[in-house]
């Protein structure tokens, strides 16, 4: 994000990147134009150091295959020039593992399903049900626990904090009315990783001295990823 | 006694304007030609010639191999060497009066011209011909990667495309390279218990992880990441070093980043007039890097001394040589509580070398020779060879990894770069129903069928999630994944109504022309 790209979008558009960066600016006048462009590029350098600080070094030389310019591109045709679909008109729901302790899920609604949803809103509350099913034949109704993420109309992903790892999640998205679960669809089966050692040993005499000569006492680790993975965005994308 | 096993992963994104004078991006590939590709040819051909015996593991990406031979982007990395020649004569003259910055600028345009004279007259601007004698002179083993370094783990749930990428990478590599690949680059070492199945399908016989996907298997490794797992399936999975891996990828407390190193950050293109750099700028005015620059690393903070390459040279010695040492000194110390030799990996990013580290291309030279006189204390090999010669290994599912930040797959997965997800996996899906609906067709369907799954393959390179996330020319990489995603459903839209509008199709395929021989037949289910 450069200054001369925040000079070139409307001031709605300045508006909006500033609240996603958690500061509301709403009405905000063509006087404040400079004063905000400052400071929208001021969080914006704040988040760009924080990300480079998280890099490790393979990711670090990685990047560095990309830097041939500071302008973020030279190229006048941007990616207007390409629509894609918003939605797929299909009720499907996918779960993805990302680490030991987090999920990512997408998920879409037929149209038809949409709009009755849209009319009454007020009876039915969406839900994200994440069942645990280590170890077992699932059924829909026989998972060893199961917690519900309650969902807005207009949400389609959403980050999932996972309490076991090594274990194996189905997600299911769903509508509760009085009471009364009912299943839209039904996702895949992930399996969290492993965040540390197993304790199945190949010998009796198994010489943990390999665990430290493989370095385990520098492996970075997800230790401190408890921050909402859901971060601020570099650019508008839809 | 113990084994060093190198393997140095070449990769690009397919980047390829023509419907540009002259683009941006491009830069990536030709940069990389000049500081990392000619050079590590040239050090491994040099070896060769004076009868060096070192083994190296060079995974070259199916994108990277068809760049290589396009005659389109040869030809612009001429014009592009011929710019940069004129620029570095520019310099020259200008630092004429300077004492201390003009034999850099002579080492600049020396450089320049040697890159022209080997590219042009050596390799006859097609690098692959040279990969092709090393591995058949058996001092490098070549090995492929995804068909356009597709991170696996985020594809699970669309196992079509893991089969494709692997199916059209094979058929790729045997298709440049004239041999088959024994083993597989897993991008980004992006690993999930299963992938293995897909392997062994393309008998490829094994792949690398990074240091805890070993560390972290379902059953302890008996000799941690010094001596590969067989997986279930028996398909090998090699573990990274993170000893050897610490001293060379560090900027701060590895080689690369010594004070007299080279900086990477300072470059003429920053620093100069825009009005002297004109000529040399896109468009006139965009500043970019142009490999010219005259500055050591020095320390923390702007001021910068000028670069010694003699000083750097001494330097670099000294590193290979501590490097060589660390490595007999590990394995001594790693044989006495093995029953067979240690195997110490070190996989690396071949553009560290010569781009991001200056004088890595010299420190691996001097590696290679140190370690092949060294016969006693360890001697390279290869992976293939090490299993050829220790087939007896433990068995054990590694765990999910890869080499990312906190080492599992939240570089390719965050609130800058999810949104690709459901698109990818939706066009797979997609291809799939259209490989069921037309299984054989000829002339015009047949190739907008073949189109339609390079601009898949082409979406799902994850350099454009990673570009995202790490904020360099995002614009771009957007840019690229929507274009090849509306790309694809314009196609299939067009097939599902029989409407292709041949105009636009034939201007789609002849721009994003990568993997001339694909086949949709063979390589979706």
């Amino acid at each position: 994000m450069t200054k001369e790209r925040l000079q070139s979008i409307s001031l709605e558009e300045l508006e909006d990147l500033a609240r996603k960066q958690g500061y509301d600016f709403t009405g905000a006048t063509d006087r404040d134009r400079a004063a905000l462009t400052e400071f929208v590029l001021e969080n914006f350098k704040e988040l760009e150091r924080e990300r480079e600080e998280e890099n490790n070094l393979s990711i670090r030389v990685e990047q560095s295959k990309y830097q041939v310019t500071e302008r973020e591109t030279a190229d006048g045709a941007g990616a207007d020039a390409f629509p894609i679909e918003k939605r797929y008109n299909q009720t499907r729901v996918v779960f993805m593992v990302r680490d030991p302790n987090w999920a990512y899920a997408y998920w879409d609604l037929d149209n038809n399903l949409m709009e009755k949803l849209k009319k009454n809103t007020d009876e039915d509350q969406l839900v994200l049900r994440v069942h645990d099913v280590e170890l077992i034949d699932f059924t829909g109704s026989n998972a060893n626990s199961l917690f519900d993420i309650p969902i807005q109309i207009d949400d389609t992903s959403w980050y999932i904090y996972l309490p076991n790892q090594n274990c194996s999640y189905i997600l299911e998205l769903g509508i509760i009315t009085e009471d009364k679960y009912r299943c839209l669809a039904r996702s895949n089966l992930i399996r969290t990783p492993r965040n540390g050692f197993s304790d199945n040993f190949p010998s009796v005499d198994q010489d943990l001295a390999f665990d430290l000569l493989s370095g385990f006492d520098t492996f970075e680790g997800i230790g401190s990823s408890r921050a909402i993975p859901q971060r601020i965005l570099a650019v508008p994308r839809e | 006694m113990g084994y060093l096993s190198l393997v140095l992963h070449w990769h690009l994104p397919f980047v390829r304007h023509p419907e540009y004078p002259q683009f941006l991006e491009e830069d990536w590939f030709f940069e990389a030609l000049s500081e990392t590709y000619i050079p590590l040819l040239s050090i491994f051909e040099r070896l060769q010639a004076e009868g060096v015996r070192y083994r190296i593991t060079l995974s070259i990406s199916p994108t990277l191999a068809e760049m290589f031979k396009d005659e389109f982007l040869q030809n612009r990395y001429l014009a592009y060497l011929d710019r940069m020649i004129e620029l570095a004569r520019l310099e020259v003259r200008r630092t004429s009066e300077d004492p201390k910055t003009n034999p850099l600028a002579r080492m600049y345009l020396h450089r320049f011209q040697e890159c022209r004279r080997a590219f042009k007259d050596r390799y006859h601007c097609n690098l692959l011909d040279a990969l092709i004698r090393l591995e058949r002179s058996d001092l490098v083993d070549l090995i492929t990667s995804t068909a356009t370094h597709c991170f696996l783990p985020l594809f699970q749930v669309v196992p079509q495309v893991v089969k494709a990428q692997m199916e059209v990478a094979v058929q790729t590599h045997v298709g440049n390279f004239g041999s088959y690949p024994k083993g597989f680059w897993l991008p980004e070492c992006g690993y999930y218990p299963g992938v293995e199945e897909y392997l062994k399908e393309k008998n490829l016989s094994y792949f690398f992880l990074e240091t805890h996907g070993i560390l972290f298997a379902e059953q302890r490794p008996r000799y941690g990441v010094y001596a590969p797992l067989y997986c279930p399936n028996m398909v090998a999975a090699f573990g990274r070093d993170p000893e050897s891996a610490k001293s060379v990828w560090s900027s701060q407390d590895g080689y690369p980043g010594d004070p007299v190193y080279r900086e990477f950050y300072r470059d003429i293109g920053y620093d100069l007039p825009v009005e002297y750099l004109k000529p040399f700028l896109p468009d006139g005015n965009v500043r970019v890097s142009t490999g010219i620059k005259y500055h050591a690393i020095t320390g923390p903070g702007d001021q910068k001394r000028l670069y010694n390459p003699q000083a750097a040279e001494k330097k670099v010695v000294e590193h290979a040589e501590h490097f060589v040492t660390a490595r007999i000194d590990q394995c001594r110390r790693l044989s006495a509580r093995m029953d067979r030799p240690p195997l110490i990996v070190c996989p690396f990013d071949a553009e560290l070398f010569g781009h991001w580290w200056f004088e890595g291309p010299q420190w691996l030279e001097i590696v290679l020779r140190r370690v092949a006189a060294e016969q006693d204390s360890i001697s390279l090999t290869t992976p293939g060879q090490y299993l050829s010669q220790h087939p007896e290994q433990q068995v054990a599912q590694p765990c999910f990894s890869s080499w990312g930040n906190k080492g599992y797959a939240e570089v390719w997965l965050e609130g800058s770069n999810d949104w690709v997800y459901r698109h990818l996996h939706q066009q797979a899906l997609r291809m799939s129903e259209l490989a069921h609906r037309f299984p054989k067709e000829n002339g015009l369907r047949n190739r907008a069928l073949n189109q339609a799954l390079r601009e898949m393959l082409l979406a799902e390179a994850s350099d454009w999630a990673f570009i995202m996330k790490t904020g360099t020319t995002v614009p771009y990489a957007v840019r690229r994944t929507r274009e090849h995603i509306y790309n694809f459903t314009r196609i299939y839209n067009s097939l599902m109504t029989n409407t292709l509008r041949q105009e636009w199709f034939l201007e789609v395929e002849g721009r994003n022309n990568i993997f001339p021989k694909i086949d949709y037949r063979s390589c979706v289910s």
